[in-house]
Formats: C-alpha cells, sequence, structure tokens
C-alpha cells in the first residue's frame, strides 16, 4: 500500500467511525422501555369479556380488532406512526399487546402523558398551586370516541374528586404519604423524571404496564401501582363525569434515571474516535516492517523478530516523545482549539438523527434515518428538493460562467506590457475581494434598488421598464452569479498568472516567428502549458459544487424576504432560519450530507490530480 | 506577449482593461458619492456617478450614532486581538507540525488538515459555542478564528523549504526548541507570518456571520447598545431598516440610503487604505506557501 492510499484508508476510517459513534449515540435507548425522547414500550392488558361485545372471541379477532384501534387513533396523531404494535399474545383472562409509541403525547384525543424533568414542576409560583395540580390531575380529560362514536375529541370533567391524590415515597420498603411541602421541595431540586399520565382508554382496556430505565421514587396514591423496582402498573377506572362514564388511566409518577444518555453520547463518540485511531496506528506500525527485507532470509524466525522489533520500536518511540517534548508543549494551544471547535461539534451531529427540540437539548427524540429519507424521497413536503435544487444550481451556474471568464482575464493581465498598467490593473481587480459581503449587499441595493438604484434608472433613461430586482426570484441566480464574479474574479487569476509565469519566453517567440498574432499566442502557447492548474482548478471548482455561499445570499438580500426563497434558499440559509427552530434536525441533516458529498467530491478529485502525475492537496 | 504588433489587439486590450476597471470600481463609486450627495439630490436623482451638491451631512448622521462608534471601535479592537492570537497560535502549531521527526507527527498533520474537509456544520458549531458558554460573548468572536488551518499550512509549507542547517547550527549552540523557533525561524519566516496576519486581518475585519449566529440581536446594554456588534454587522442592519422603512431610516431629513453609504465607506476605507500593502503580500505570499505549478 503506498502512502496515498493508506492516507485516503485513514480518512475513510476515520469518518466512518465518527458517523458510527454519532449514529449510536444518538439512539440512546437502553432496554426498552420509557426513555428521555418519550418513546415508550409498554403492555396493555385487555380482558376478555370486554371486549367480547365487540365480537371478539378469538386471538386473530383481537388482532384485527386492536389493529384497527391502533390505526384509527394512528390517523388522528401527529404522524402516522405514532403507535406501533410490537406483538400479541394471550393471558389468563384476556389478552396482552406489546406496543411502542413514539411520544403518547402525539396520539390525538387519548389525554395526555406528560414528561418532563421533575424540576420543571418546581416553577409554581406557591404551595397551592402545587397542591392543586398534583390533586386534581384528573379533573378534566381529552377522550375520543370511539368504536361506535364520532371518532370527535371531547373533554370529560369528571363529577367525584372528594378523594383527593397524593404523592407516596417508600421509607423502609413500605409505600407512604408524603406531604407536599416535602413533595415540592424533593421536585424543585430533584435531577429525576416525572411522568404525569392522563390517558382516557376505550372501556376494554384493563391496565397499562411501563417499565423505566431507573428506579421509581415517588408515585401517586391513586391509578398507580409499583409493580417492580422500576415498573408501574396503570389501572383503568371508570369515573363519572359531567358527559357520561369515562375510563381513564391517571397517575403520576417519578423515577431516577440510570446511565445518563449524555454520558453515552460522550462515551461512544470517544470511543468511535479511539477506534479510529487504533486502526489508523495500526496500519501504521504495520508498515514498519516492510521495509526490512527479513522476509527473504528469516522465515522459521519471522514472529520472533517481529515481536523484538515492534518491542525495540517502543522504547525507541517513548524516548523520541521524551525529547521532543517542548515541541507537544507547544502544539497545546493549537490542538486544544482544534478539539473544541472542530471536533468536539461533531458530536452535535447527532441532531441530524433526531427530531430535534431544543427544550430536550440533547435527549431529543432519536429517529434515525428519517431525517435523510425525508429529504431524498419529500415525504412531507417538496421543500428540501427544492433546497438541494438551488444549491446545486447555484454552483454550477457559478462554475460555469466563473470559470471561463477567470480564465480569459488571466489572459489578458498577463499579455500587459507595461509594468505600471499590468500592476494598476490587477490591482483594481483585487479590490472587490477584499470587501464583505454585507458592504457588497449595500452596494448592490444601490444598483438593484427600485426607485433609487443605477440600473433602473439607466433602464428608465433607454425607454425600458424598471424592475423590481429584489422581488423577483427569477432573476437572482443571475444576480448572484454576477456578484460573485465581480467579487472573486481579479482573486482567482492569481493562480493561472503564477502559472502562467513559469512559461518558456522562446515558445512564444517561436510562435511569433511563425507568424502568430496574440490570439494564437494565447491558444497555442499559453493555454496548453497551463493546462494541469487550469485542470486541477476545474475539478476543484467542481468538488466545491456542493458548498454554498449562504453569507453571500444572507448579506445580498436584505431582511427576511422570504418571497425569494424559491431559487434563493440553499442549504446554508434554510439551517441558519431553523436556528432553535423546529427543524434543527433536518437542516444539520442536510449539512452532513453536505460536508459527506465534499469530501467524497474533493477525495475523487484528489485522486485524480494523482492520477495526471500532479501532487494533489492530500 | 512577444511579438504582438496588432493594433487592433492592442486597441481591444485596452477597451478590456477600461470596461473592467469601471466595472471593479462602479458600486464603490456608487456608495463613495451618494454618501457625499445633498438630500434634495439623492432623493431626485437616486444612485449616480455625479455628486451634484456636494454634502457631507450623511457622515454628520452616522458619526452621531453611538452604535456606530462601539461598532467600529468592535471591529478594531475584536480584529487586532484575533490577528495577534492567531498569528501566536498559528506560527505556533506550524512550527511543531512541520518537525517531521516528530512522533505522530503525520497523524496530527492530518487531524489539523483533515478540518478543511469536513467539517460538522452551522448547527452542531452554533451548540458547541453555547454550550461552552460563550454565546453572546466576546469570546465566541475572538477565539474560535485563532486557529486557521489554511495559514498553518502556508507557515507550515514554508518552513518545509527552509534549509535544516539553519535550525542545526543554533542546536549546535545549545538552544532549546523555543528559542529556535523566536530566534532563528520567526525572523526568517517574516513574510510568510506577515501574509497570514494579513489574512487574518482582512477576514476579521469583513466578517459578520459569527456576530449572526452567536451574538443576540435583543440583548442591549443599558445604554440601549448592542456592546459587541462589528461595523459590519452594523451595516447589514442599516440594510435591513433602509429596505423596511423606505427613505430615511432615522426621521431626520437626510436620506437612510445615504447613511448606509457613508457607513460602507467609512468601512471599506481601511481596506483601501492598507492596499498596496495587501497586493504586495497576498500576492507574493500566497505563491510562496501555496502553488507548485
Amino acid at each position: 500500500m503506498t502512502l496515498r492510499s493508506r492516507r485516503t484508508i485513514g480518512i475513510i476510517v476515520l469518518v466512518l467511525a465518527m458517523l458510527f459513534s454519532v449514529f449510536a449515540c444518538g439512539s440512546s435507548s437502553i432496554n426498552g422501555s420509557i426513555n428521555t425522547n418519550g418513546n415508550v414500550d409498554a403492555e396493555i392488558y385487555v380482558t376478555k369479556q370486554k371486549v367480547e361485545p365487540y365480537g371478539v372471541t378469538s386471538l386473530d379477532e383481537f388482532k384485527t380488532f386492536f389493529g384497527k384501534y391502533v390505526e384509527f387513533l394512528n390517523g388522528k396523531s401527529d404522524d402516522i406512526d405514532v403507535l406501533k404494535v410490537n406483538g400479541y399474545a394471550q393471558t389468563e383472562d384476556g389478552y396482552k399487546v406489546n406496543i411502542h409509541t413514539r411520544r403518547i403525547n402525539r396520539i390525538g384525543g387519548l389525554g395526555s402523558l406528560e414528561f418532563r424533568e421533575a424540576s420543571v414542576y418546581a416553577k409554581f409560583k406557591d404551595m397551592d398551586q402545587i397542591k392543586d395540580y398534583y390533586s386534581r390531575i384528573r379533573e378534566k380529560i381529552v377522550r375520543v370516541n370511539y368504536p361506535n362514536g364520532s371518532g370527535e375529541t371531547s373533554t370529560y370533567t369528571i363529577r367525584d374528586t372528594s378523594k383527593r391524590i397524593f404523592a407516596k415515597t417508600q421509607v423502609n420498603g413500605e409505600w407512604q404519604k408524603v406531604e407536599y411541602e416535602d413533595f415540592y421541595k424533593y421536585l424543585s431540586a430533584s435531577k429525576d423524571r416525572i411522568i404525569v399520565c392522563k390517558i382516557a382508554t376505550p372501556i376494554f382496556i384493563d391496565s397499562i404496564s411501563l417499565r423505566v430505565n431507573g428506579k421509581i421514587k415517588y408515585v401517586s396514591s391513586q391509578g398507580m401501582e409499583v409493580t417492580d423496582k422500576n415498573e408501574v402498573k396503570l389501572s383503568a377506572t371508570t369515573y363519572s363525569s359531567d358527559k357520561g362514564d369515562i375510563t381513564a388511566l391517571i397517575g403520576y409518577f417519578t423515577y431516577s434515571e440510570g446511565i445518563s444518555g449524555f454520558a453515552i453520547g460522550c462515551i461512544c463518540v470517544g470511543g468511535g474516535l479511539i477506534i479510529g485511531l487504533l486502526i489508523f496506528l495500526a496500519i501504521k506500525f504495520k508498515w514498519f516492517k516492510k521495509p526490512q527485507k527479513q522476509e527473504a532470509e528469516d522465515i522459521p524466525n519471522d514472529k520472533e523478530f517481529v515481536l523484538q522489533e515492534d518491542k525495540g520500536k517502543k522504547n525507541k518511540l517513548w524516548e523520541k516523545v521524551k525529547k521532543y517534548k517542548a515541541l507537544y508543549f507547544m502544539l497545546i494551544p493549537g490542538f486544544a482549539l482544534l478539539i473544541l471547535f472542530h471536533y468536539l461539534p461533531l458530536a452535535g451531529l447527532t441532531t441530524a438523527f433526531q427530531r430535534y427540540d431544543t427544550f430536550d437539548g440533547y435527549g431529543s427524540e432519536f429517529i434515525g434515518l428519517k431525517n435523510f429519507s425525508n429529504i431524498f424521497f419529500a415525504t412531507t413536503s417538496d421543500k428540501m428538493y427544492r433546497i438541494f435544487r438551488n444549491t446545486i444550481f447555484i454552483s454550477l451556474i457559478r462554475i460555469v460562467t466563473n470559470f471561463p471568464i477567470i480564465l480569459l482575464l488571466a489572459l489578458v493581465v498577463q499579455s500587459i506590457k507595461n509594468k505600471h498598467v499590468k500592476g494598476i490593473f490587477q490591482g483594481i481587480s483585487f479590490i472587490p475581494y477584499f470587501i464583505s459581503w454585507t458592504a457588497v449587499g449595500g452596494m448592490a441595493y444601490g444598483i438593484l434598488q427600485y426607485d433609487s438604484g443605477i440600473l433602473n434608472t439607466v433602464l428608465k433613461q433607454i425607454g425600458l421598464e424598471p424592475v423590481l430586482w429584489y422581488s423577483t426570484s427569477s432573476h437572482w441566480w443571475a444576480i448572484l452569479a454576477i456578484t460573485s464574479l465581480w467579487k472573486g474574479m481579479g482573486w482567482g487569476t492569481l493562480i493561472y498568472i503564477a502559472a502562467m509565469c513559469n512559461i518558456d519566453a522562446e515558445l512564444y517567440e517561436a510562435c511569433a516567428l511563425d507568424g502568430g498574432g496574440a490570439l494564437r499566442q494565447a491558444f497555442s502557447v499559453t493555454l496548453p502549458s497551463i493546462m494541469t492548474v487550469v485542470c486541477l482548478q476545474l475539478i476543484l471548482d467542481t468538488g466545491s459544487i456542493m458548498k454554498d455561499n449562504y453569507e453571500q445570499i444572507i448579506a445580498l438580500v436584505p431582511g427576511d424576504t422570504t418571497q425569494l426563497n424559491d431559487t434563493i434558499e440553499v442549504i446554508g440559509k434554510y439551517t441558519f432560519s431553523q436556528l432553535d427552530g423546529d427543524g434543527m434536525g433536518s437542516a444539520t441533516a442536510m449539512g452532513l450530507i453536505q460536508s459527506v458529498i465534499g469530501l467524497i467530491l474533493v477525495l475523487f478529485a484528489n485522486s485524480i490530480v494523482k492520477k495526471t502525475d500532479n501532487e494533489g492537496i492530500l | 506577449m512577444v511579438g504582438s504588433k496588432n493594433k487592433t489587439g492592442l486597441v481591444l486590450k485596452a477597451i478590456f482593461i477600461i470596461v473592467f476597471s469601471f466595472i471593479f470600481i462602479l458600486p464603490l463609486w456608487l456608495v463613495f458619492t451618494a454618501s457625499l450627495e445633498s438630500s434634495e439630490m439623492f432623493a431626485r436623482n437616486g444612485y449616480g456617478l455625479w455628486i451634484y451638491n456636494f454634502s457631507v451631512k450623511s457622515y454628520e448622521v452616522l458619526f452621531a450614532k453611538p452604535q456606530f462608534w462601539v461598532s467600529f471601535g468592535n471591529s478594531f479592537w475584536i480584529t487586532i486581538s484575533t490577528v495577534v492570537l492567531s498569528v501566536v497560535v498559528n506560527t505556533l502549531t506550524a512550527y511543531v507540525l512541520a518537525e517531521k521527526d516528530l512522533p505522530f507527527s503525520k497523524f496530527l498533520n492530518f487531524l489539523f488538515v483533515f478540518t478543511m474537509f469536513f467539517n460538522a456544520g452551522m448547527i452542531p458549531t452554533y451548540l458547541t459555542i453555547k454550550s461552552l458558554g460563550m454565546y453572546n460573548t466576546v469570546w465566541a468572536l475572538i477565539i474560535p478564528p485563532a486557529l486557521g488551518v489554511y495559514n498553518i499550512l502556508l507557515i507550515r509549507n514554508f518552513l518545509y523549504s527552509l534549509p535544516k542547517a539553519m535550525t542545526e547550527a543554533a542546536v549546535i549552540d545549545g538552544a532549546n526548541y523555543f528559542q529556535v523557533l523566536i530566534k532563528v525561524i520567526v525572523p526568517v519566516s517574516m513574510p510568510i507570518i506577515v501574509t497570514t496576519a494579513l489574512i487574518t486581518l482582512i477576514a476579521k475585519w469583513n466578517s459578520w456571520m459569527d456576530i449572526l449566529l452567536y451574538i443576540s440581536k435583543t440583548d442591549k446594554n443599558s445604554a440601549g447598545i448592542f456592546q459587541f456588534w462589528t461595523v459590519q454587522y452594523y451595516i447589514r442592519t442599516l440594510l435591513n431598516e433602509v429596505e423596511a422603512s423606505g427613505t430615511g431610516a432615522d426621521g431626520s431629513f437626510i436620506n437612510g440610503k445615504q447613511v448606509l453609504s457613508a457607513s460602507i465607506v467609512v468601512t471599506i476605507l481601511p481596506v483601501v487604505l492598507l492596499f498596496p500593502l495587501l497586493q504586495k503580500y497576498f500576492a507574493n505570499g500566497i505563491t510562496l506557501g501555496a502553488v507548485k505549478g
């Protein structure tokens, strides 16, 4: 293996290791119970008698029946797969269903399952409010009429609330009542999680068992039973209400979490990086063997020889490290900055696999590759497709227009004989590069603004209609290409001019002797000589096709004009608009796609360049 | 080109040069004239090539705004701090990375270069800065850009080209690594170090996205001023104001667009003044460190 392919493997391994660890730590669900995303694995118990009136007499009929119910509920919810059945079984007196739900509070019309950090509830202003909130949690319940009802949701107000609910905790193995003052103290200082259930169920559901990832601390005095260290059972109770009888599972409990998802995330990221590093080093050390010629000679003693060699090398290595100690110290600031601002953010890539919610932060719901499938297959909207299309089109237009014009400019500049003129013109062509995009935005405003911009003034004088440049989205692809050309043109000629300086003057003389004018010389002498640089530049440009210049777009377009989004919304602009918003997950996913594709393209371009006997970048 | 006596070719070239010079300078000229125009004339004619009635009113209005001065001062100090910090960090790092005999050197180099091709993206970086507690502080503007891998590569490649005899002489005289760096390497590498300093200077002076991302747009201090805005970002807010309100963004007689133009002129003035220096160092420096054509 050559050095080059070793490095390429190293890059690929490192990227894969990072992506894997990011993926792994995003899915921090431990043992199929309630985790911090609000994903719940539960068991529902149904007694035979309760479903018999609906014509269910066997397990298969129950499957059909319950399946319809699940379908019905999913139809009423935010997402179509909020409820999923994992399995059915028959029990002594009925049936049992293993279900999985994502965020039970997204199921329409079933009531609510609140799932938060306990300390959130400590924000109530006074004791009475807390007492009120918890002791009255069953007063108002929302439910859907099924299976014979209209399917509409209605709110039920329960009549008999004489028996107030209080909190219980385990004291010496016994569950005992706790005063609300103490409960409040616990809540405000605790890092535990609290679950408040107010689920209205159809009559046929008997009870639901929930397992949590931790130990149960406090439980409500009614409606819930602690059946195991980490398991509660909610029993359905029928209450009488203003709209008739309603069966509901009501109660609350708190539990202290096992290992936090965040810790696992960190371990995964660190582990991934270490694995990548180890693989890289292993490849590196193995190849220390190759330059030695012992393969032909010491075949029987091969293993011994290698072992001794490695040991010797290890000692030498450690001494070398000590010798260069000072250098390692000097590297510390740069290395620290590198890790903090370039590698640590990689942990944030987990957002791409989550339905990110700034409230939940790191523990947001893990939805795997859904963000990505949404982007590619447009499952919810074609917005993503449009964003990608814009990004690629704008880049393509930029490359196609900029590339030949920059080359042309370089040819012209190089051909200026007068040193002063050349220097001044080159200087002038550089100026736009040093101006910030916001200043360019202000200047563009002076040209494009409807009333006062110079472009419309000129149009009016010619007799044409002035154009609403800032409101017509179809013009912007041209405007963006032109402004980026204006800004980058002079700078872009540098690399060509540097290459042109190396061309032998004799070649020009020969061409002139053969009767070639300036144009001929350009085509036959200059262009072929700098062809390698031209190709390199073209390949690099293609490699950056996924790079959107969102800085340019945000600077050029004043205000929050979403009417232009048709053509100008690119990945970066969308990402920016999602900061602290709803779509952070899919925005990060898009950025990840961008980076990965960009990396692949650069590696590809690099290998092509290498094949043409040039030195690449890596 | 040799032997080109073609008159038409020369004329064509001259036209090309004149036209393109015009194109390059036009936008700057527009804002320049707009900032020095009287408000009546500007309201009538809009942006144009000539100044009809000279007036410095737009500058008066601009300079009367405290937010402008705060922003300008911020730009100044933040740029200088970043340049100083980055020169130190980049030079140190490049020096270490250039030492090929250092154990793990290839791996360390790889770690740094890799970030040029794969980055986490806007949102993860934003989350990191927030969780480090740097949101809405001046550190978010100075510390992350202190490490510039492109600049490190420029310096490192330059150091590769230095003859080993130079450092060996110093080592024989008993210098340790640090002394070799300060007394031998830095003086010789001055051109390339200055080049990277200028690159950082321009990049930082022109940067505004970091403010857009990491500085709050709603937290004003007691005087009603956004403490951490830089002048580039201020221009952007002016542009938004002008676009939103149409004319006269600040209610006085002067047209908001002219105040915007004045702010642009003031902002690009330092760059234009530094320009001869920049041209010399940039063109040479980049070719020194990068082009292998």
